[in-house]
């Protein structure tokens, strides 16, 4: 799946889901469907992305060549949204990362829905991968 | 006698919360709401009044001149000044300590001089004087605080010596609501000949100011949180310091005689000679109005009403499990910053906004001292005289419902 094609299916996944409520609740039970036995080991600042509202923290690496990408925080939702990201950009090469668009935020959150220092994080982390 | 319900009907967006999304604004500390009277005063002003100051020979200049040294008037007497030269408008309490830190540096700062600030400063109070010491060679130093945010005044005792050549301190925390020893800290730095600068950002609408009582050589706070509008502050600072240090900014209306070469110019004086170009004229009045609108009701039933809001915040808030406080117990403004175990600040601000409830989260512009605490961040809730035990038990049911619902997920 290509990064548009994946921005484009989690798009139609919040348009399932209006109200603003239950979208943080699907971002909440992404955050929790994550394996937590990691999260210890990915919480050092040498992982940490700053600017961010919350903390958050990325580990970023290159599998054969592929993006791998994991995820946490100390926000729910800053984590679900971060493993949105992660989703888009997993498996794919650092030459494709570079030349996608990261679009889906603007589409699935209305302007003012997000802080802007969380919003600032999450573009901060989007950039940390497409310079891998 | 003050009645709440009464006040509440002359905040508009308080009472009228149609689009706002918001049914209990919990997010004073960062800015008031304004009440119609400081409203209608800006519309009458651009409607009817609008001129530049000491500029024309007309009847509109001439009037609003004369609004603008009311409201200079008007600060004075709200904060017990002794003189309307000693009130110097600022877009800010930001601009106003930057005025000093710059300003006062320049003509008073020598090698191997020191400035203390304190551990519990806002990013205004501090980054301001760090620019000041790396500018002019100065050492910083820092009152630390213990883990309840309570000032080392020991430590404050010992750093006090022969080269230090001001003192900057928070009024209040506005990480914390705590209120500071301010008397004892400018006494006994007084012993030592250092002016003391107060940030008055959260103590302002909070506590009763009297700046000759507190004998503190400057005073700065916002109008914003003082349910004026945004864009207008005040630098309070002793005529004899004001006099010796040279302009901030430059430009019309702060000059007398101005040359080509520039070395025979001749600055206006107080307060002129720190307010070059076009003011806040408007901002100045709508602050003038808000003095007049918190006058009416009396500083002290405000102050009654805020405490005993607060205590019921605290009392309510203390019985949810989960929440830990931060701060110590004693003198405080109604500022409330805490934290839920197992559930990120964040996530608890953006869910009580979903429910209408306003409440800012986060580092709240003073990383220092976040750090010190051992924190990541916090969430804030903060009082004004329109908010209510209802709205206060409202948020803490919320906010329990949150807990229940959220807390002790594996995500920490």
């Amino acid at each position: 799946m290509t990064t548009d094609e994946t921005q484009r299916r989690i798009c139609e996944i919040f348009s399932n889901i209006p109200d603003d409520f239950d979208q943080y609740n699907y971002l909440v039970s992404l955050a929790l469907s994550q394996d937590v036995d990691f999260d210890e080991e990915l919480r050092q600042s040498k992982y940490e992305i700053a600017g961010c509202q919350s903390k958050l923290w990325a580990f970023i690496t290159l599998n054969n060549g592929l993006i791998s990408i994991r995820c946490d925080s100390d926000s729910l939702i800053v984590k679900g949204l971060a493993l949105l990201i992660a989703k888009i950009f997993n498996g794919h090469t650092p030459e494709e990362a570079k030349h996608s668009s990261v679009w889906f935020l603007e589409t699935i959150l209305s302007d003012n829905q997000l802080f802007s220092d969380t919003k600032n994080g999450l573009i901060k982390l989007i950039n940390r991968i497409k310079n891998i | 006698m003050f009645n709440v319900d009464t006040i509440r009907k002359d905040f508009p967006l308080i009472t009228d919360t149609k689009g706002t999304r918001c049914s209990a604004f919990l997010d004073n500390a960062a800015t008031t709401q304004k009440p119609q009277a400081v409203i209608d005063a800006l519309v009458h002003y651009y409607k009817e009044q609008n001129s530049n100051i000491h500029r024309g020979s007309y009847f509109l200049s001439r009037n609003s001149t004369e609004l603008y040294d009311r409201a200079r008037n008007q600060i004075r007497s709200f904060i017990n000044a002794s003189s309307a030269e000693e009130i110097i408008f600022t877009k800010s309490v930001t601009e106003a300590i930057n005025l000093v830190a710059d300003s006062y540096c320049k003509k008073f700062l020598k090698s191997g001089s020191n400035i203390i600030v304190t551990e519990l400063e806002h990013h205004s109070n501090l980054l301001p004087w760090q620019a000041a010491c790396s500018r002019f060679g100065a050492e910083m130093r820092m009152v630390p605080v213990d883990s309840f945010g309570i000032l080392d005044m020991a430590t404050y005792k010992a750093m006090l010596d022969a080269n230090t050549a001001i003192i900057a301190v928070t009024g209040a925390s506005n990480s914390t609501g705590s209120i500071p020893p301010i008397r004892e800290l400018i006494q006994l730095a007084h012993l030592k000949n250092v002016p003391v600068l107060i940030d008055g950002a959260q103590a302002i609408a909070h506590c009763m100011t009297d700046v000759q009582k507190f004998d503190c050589d400057f005073y700065c706070f916002s109008g914003h949180k003082l349910y004026a509008p945004t864009g207008i502050g005040v630098l309070y600072g002793k005529k004899k310091y004001l006099e010796a240090m040279p302009p901030y900014q430059f430009g019309g209306d702060m000059i007398d005689q101005a040359y080509f070469d520039g070395k025979d110019n001749i600055y206006k004086g107080l307060p002129e000679k720190f307010e070059a170009g076009t003011p806040n004229i408007a901002g100045a009045i709508g602050l003038g109005q808000a003095i007049h609108f918190l006058q009416s009701i009396g500083l002290v039933n405000m102050i009654t009403y805020e405490e005993a809001l607060t205590t019921h915040a605290v009392e309510r808030m203390k019985k949810i499990e989960g929440v830990r406080l931060i701060g110590a117990q004693g003198p405080h403004v109604p500022i409330i910053s805490f934290t839920v175990d197992g559930l990120g600040v964040y996530d608890i601000s953006t869910f009580l906004d979903l429910y209408g409830i306003s409440t800012r989260c986060g580092e709240l512009c003073a990383q220092p001292i976040m750090r010190r605490l051992g924190l990541n961040g916090t969430v804030r809730v903060s009082f004004a005289i329109y908010n209510t035990k209802s709205e206060i038990d409202y948020f803490c049911e919320i906010l329990e419902k949150l807990i229940k619902k959220y807390r002790g997920r594996p995500n920490k």
